[in-house]
């Protein structure tokens, strides 16, 4: 699934108040909102809303870290993958 | 001449001006601290937010969301944000200047509304010919998200219902403890000048379609980045009353030192003269051959 051993991919998780990750990682799932999806280096570029659920990502090291987001926005493009949580709805 | 009487008392007002400034700035520096902080955290955000709102509506091609629409420019709303207490310096009297010369600019070709954010800016466009439509001036640090919330429903409705065609917001943005920089940004509508991404690159997919997502994101923009600007010009007064007091305090340091070198020459005058009145008493004295 991963031929390529090097690659990397960039994750970037910001919420207003703060940055919540910055890290190279291997591998990414995120809620969708017609459930998870996974991301892995070479991925198509990809705009998609958020649901609730766990963001978890592999660090390079090998080891999982989970974050738990509700809702926002994921943007894949080059491996690099922004994801904007935790705004706060007016209505 | 003055008096030692008088030099003494001045001395003692000047240094309690001095304790006051001191005070001053410990309190700054504490405030200071905490928007810093705050600044700096929240940056990532703010500074993303846009450049994807923007990226995001160029792949598309179409104005999808109102917020991107461009319209000559006949109506313009100012957002003017300033403190509200003085004692920081220039920072007010500078950012009023640039508001001034930017209003002057545009006033020809469009109407224009200011919206007032902190006392002093209230203060200043009341003399002024300008409309103000809306004016917060009590405790703004403390009410940024409140002041957020309602001025980005506010603006939405307005830009959208097409009652203004462009809001721009000049602030003091906190760039380093010496001195803000003050900014002068557009806000609506939101739209990019560069070029749009050809067409030759890989297509994104969009999940769900390009329209809701846009329309997801900027429901958050305007939010967020009032409250960005109110932020950073917090962070920037705090920054800039911090050094206003420090000069405060140094100059009435050099201020005592000063009336205290006058003070002991004065001082040092009269104990000489005494000296030489008891010198010639004692000289006639001597001379009547007492």
């Amino acid at each position: 699934m991963n031929p390529d051993k090097d690659s990397r991919l960039h994750l970037r998780v910001v919420s207003p108040s703060r940055l919540l990750v910055e890290a190279e990682v291997l591998e990414v799932q995120v809620p969708g909102l017609d459930g998870y999806l996974g991301i892995w280096p070479g991925h198509r570029p990809l705009n998609a809303c958020l649901g609730q659920g766990q963001l978890v990502y592999r660090t390079v090291l090998g080891r999982e870290e989970r974050l738990d987001i509700k809702g926002g926005l994921v943007r894949v493009a080059d491996d690099k993958i922004l994801v904007f949580t935790g705004m706060e709805d007016d209505d | 001449m003055p008096t030692l009487i008088d030099l003494r008392r001045r001395i003692q007002s000047v240094r309690n001006s001095q304790q006051v400034t001191q005070a001053m700035k410990t309190v700054a520096t504490a405030r200071f601290k905490k928007a810093h902080r705050q600044v700096v955290e929240r940056r990532p955000f703010w500074h993303t937010f846009p450049d994807l709102a923007l990226y995001l509506s160029r792949i598309s091609g179409r104005t999808l969301h109102p917020f991107l629409e461009v319209r000559p420019e006949k109506r313009i709303e100012v957002i003017v944000i300033t403190s509200d207490k003085g004692l920081c310096g220039a920072f007010n009297s500078n950012l009023l200047a640039t508001a001034m010369t930017f209003l002057e600019q545009k006033k020809e070709k469009a109407t224009l509304e200011v919206v007032s954010i902190g006392r002093k800016a209230s203060a200043h466009f009341k003399r002024l010919k300008y409309p103000v439509i809306r004016s917060y001036a009590e405790g703004v640090d403390k009410r940024v998200e409140e002041i957020s919330r309602e001025l980005s429903r506010h603006l939405g409705y307005r830009f959208v219902l097409k009652q203004v065609d462009a809001v721009y917001v000049i602030y003091n943005e906190f760039r380093s403890i010496i001195a803000p920089r003050i900014t002068v940004t557009r806000l609506l509508p939101l739209a990019a000048e560069e070029p749009e991404i050809s067409a030759g690159q890989l297509q994104p997919d969009w999940e769900p379609e390009a329209e809701r997502i846009i329309d997801y994101l900027l429901r958050f923009y305007l939010r967020y980045q009032l409250e960005h600007y109110l932020l950073e010009s917090q962070a920037a007064e705090q920054a800039s009353r911090m050094m206003a007091m420090e000069n405060a305090t140094k100059n009435a340091e050099e201020l005592i030192s000063d009336l205290v070198l006058l003070l002991n020459k004065i001082r040092q005058a009269s104990i000489t003269r005494e000296l030489l009145e008891i010198q010639t008493a004692v000289e006639a004295l001597k001379q009547q051959g007492v």
